[in-house]
């Protein structure tokens, strides 16, 4: 039986109630009602979704974040310069998603341009976090984690340029993989930093979010920065297990300052992975204390180029005004305040007599930051971290704040800026909120990291 | 490195924003406190030997494989999928000031 039989529309299976399904209705009365996270900012209607193909994804809803281009739903990118804009096109994932029978179920709320690690930054209101509403889910893709979270969908789609993918897979207790970049193509992507952006995957299990990786992955001929390389069966490597593998224990992400509760659960995660097989040893990573600096400096470089498109000219819904540089002032008034923070801080790096200061050192740190890696993985299989200092922090704590907003990402960053893939999976709950543990691989390491994640994930699965 | 209120003004008309006065202030107040901590970068000249970033390339195959000439497909889509398009180009609104003749 299958939907390409007619025995099923694409529509019914989207529309039936019952099994822990969740229709679109579903959705829609959910997002609507009292209950509403503002996970989404748009739900398909049923005549969104045909046609698609037969594949492992046939039927299944999986949730888009607003900044991947659907030419059949908004794509805002959280801000209000994109409200109402229909791209003309699709991303190549969307494409592959519906090639392999996947339903576009809607578009999830973001950080404006992927800009913060609350969703407090969306022009649309932010995301609550489905374990504790009064928390922010993470960020940026924090609907998508959202999402997956409340049950409203299985798998989503999100976008990782320093952690916006695997941070809120943490705070909501579910599974987030960032690939390696050139991994999956980012055409269709709404660019924040070209050399960071990834597209990532978000699933309730280790299995779901490593099913929907090895569905989007893969060369794209309108991606230049996207590999030729094939894609494995990552579904496999979910279940393989992991005896012999070295698991390295970077001592520069765990500091002191770490709260006591924290520690006991990175380190009962420890004692899993060993007693699934695993040895775990020590190792150094120097060039980490300097991560977030050279983030902020690269990505803002990036943006402040990236984003110049929306101009009310190329990009941008226009405000009118007398006079052309007015005109792109107005229109450009419609940025929020972190957007505008970061244009800002990237205009000034990159300006001159600065831009070695700045950009320079930041390059060659960055290089540095790869080189720790590669020197770590010539010991290890793969390392094991934090995703978070912290587990889901109240609404509104830091949205004043941006640096305490900023190293946030502390332990994600260092992935963007060396390329490698990273993993988030539950490890646990710290007073009632979900816990992330990352496993961070080798360049094209993917199946090692969803193999720790997936050894792991079995181990509490068994206490249950 | 600090920023004053006149250099963050400078630096918003480079990005063409225009910022309001009280925008202006606390944007002073935030770039200084990121700038703050964006300087530890400096630290690392003195302590640890910054490697060439050239290097990262070594590593991400996408980046720095050979290249390899075909068709170009991206030379064919605009006018594939472009709201209006004409002669080889996009066609927007005119700007203000600006008549669809070309003439100011």
């Amino acid at each position: 039986m299958s939907l390409q039989d007619k025995v099923l529309s694409s529509s019914e299976v989207l529309n039936f109630r019952g099994s822990g399904f969740r229709s679109l209705d579903d959705i829609k009365e959910l997002e609507g009602g009292r209950e509403g996270l503002n996970a989404f900012l748009a739900v398909a209607e049923p005549e969104d979704l045909e046609p698609c193909g037969q594949g492992p994804l046939e039927g299944v809803m999986v949730a888009l974040k607003d900044n991947i281009c659907t030419n059949r739903l908004p794509t805002t990118c959280g801000s209000r310069i994109l409200e109402g804009y229909r791209s003309p096109y699709e991303a190549t994932v969307v494409q592959r998603l519906r090639q392999a029978g996947a339903l576009i179920a809607g578009k999830t709320n973001l950080d404006e341009f992927g800009m913060g690690s609350s969703t407090e930054n969306s022009a649309f209101g932010p995301t609550l976090n489905p374990v504790d509403r009064s928390l922010v889910p993470g960020g940026s893709s924090g609907g998508s984690a959202a999402a997956v979270a409340a049950g409203y969908v299985r798998m989503a789609l999100g976008s990782d340029t320093g952690g916006s993918v695997r941070q809120p897979a943490a705070f909501c207790g579910v599974v987030g993989i960032k690939p390696t970049y050139g991994r999956i193509s980012r055409y269709g992507l709404i660019a924040f930093a070209s050399s960071l952006d990834q597209i990532g995957t978000i699933g309730a299990t280790v299995l779901e979010a490593s099913l929907l990786l090895e569905v989007v992955s893969g060369h794209d001929t309108r991606d230049s920065t996207s590999a030729e390389k094939p894609v494995p069966r990552y579904r496999d490597a979910a279940v393989q297990g992991i005896e012999g593998m070295v698991v390295g224990i970077p001592t520069e992400y765990f500091p002191e300052q770490l709260d006591p509760p924290v520690r006991a659960l990175l380190d009962e995660a420890c004692e899993r992975l060993v007693a699934a097989g695993a040895e775990v040893r020590p190792v150094s990573l120097p060039h980490t204390e300097f991560a977030i600096p050279c983030y902020y400096v690269l990505a803002t470089a990036e943006a402040s180029s990236n984003l110049a498109r929306y101009d009310g000219v190329r990009f941008g819904a226009r405000l009118p005004a007398e006079g052309l540089d007015r005109m792109y002032e107005l229109t450009r008034g419609n940025f929020g305040a972190e957007v505008k923070r970061r244009i800002m801080l990237g205009t000034y790096v990159l300006s001159s007599g600065y831009y070695d200061a700045y950009y320079g050192t930041a390059q060659r740190t960055r290089a540095s930051i790869a080189h720790d890696f590669t020197a770590a993985f010539n010991e290890v299989d793969v390392l094991f971290t934090p995703t978070s200092p912290t587990p889901a922090f109240p609404l509104g704590e830091r949205v004043l704040d941006p640096v305490a907003m900023y190293l946030s990402d502390v332990f994600t960053v260092t992935a963007n800026l060396a390329g490698i893939p990273g993993l988030s999976v539950p490890i646990g709950t710290v007073g009632g909120l979900p816990l992330g543990g990352q496993l961070l691989g080798p360049w094209w390491g993917e199946s090692h990291i969803i193999a720790a994640a997936g050894a792991l994930e079995a181990s509490y699965r068994e206490d249950t | 490195m600090s920023v004053s209120a006149r250099d963050v003004q400078r630096i918003g008309e480079l990005a063409r924003l225009h910022l309001e006065d009280d925008e202006l202030k606390r944007l002073t107040s935030d770039l200084n406190a990121i700038l703050r901590h964006v300087d530890s970068l400096r630290d690392l000249g003195s302590t640890k030997q910054p490697e060439d970033s050239s290097q990262i390339g070594s590593k991400l195959e996408s980046v720095s494989r050979e290249h390899v000439e075909g068709p170009d497909k991206l030379r064919e889509m605009p006018a594939d999928f472009a709201p209006e398009w004409k002669e080889g180009f996009f066609l927007v609104p005119a700007p203000p000031g600006v008549h669809p003749s070309g003439d100011q």
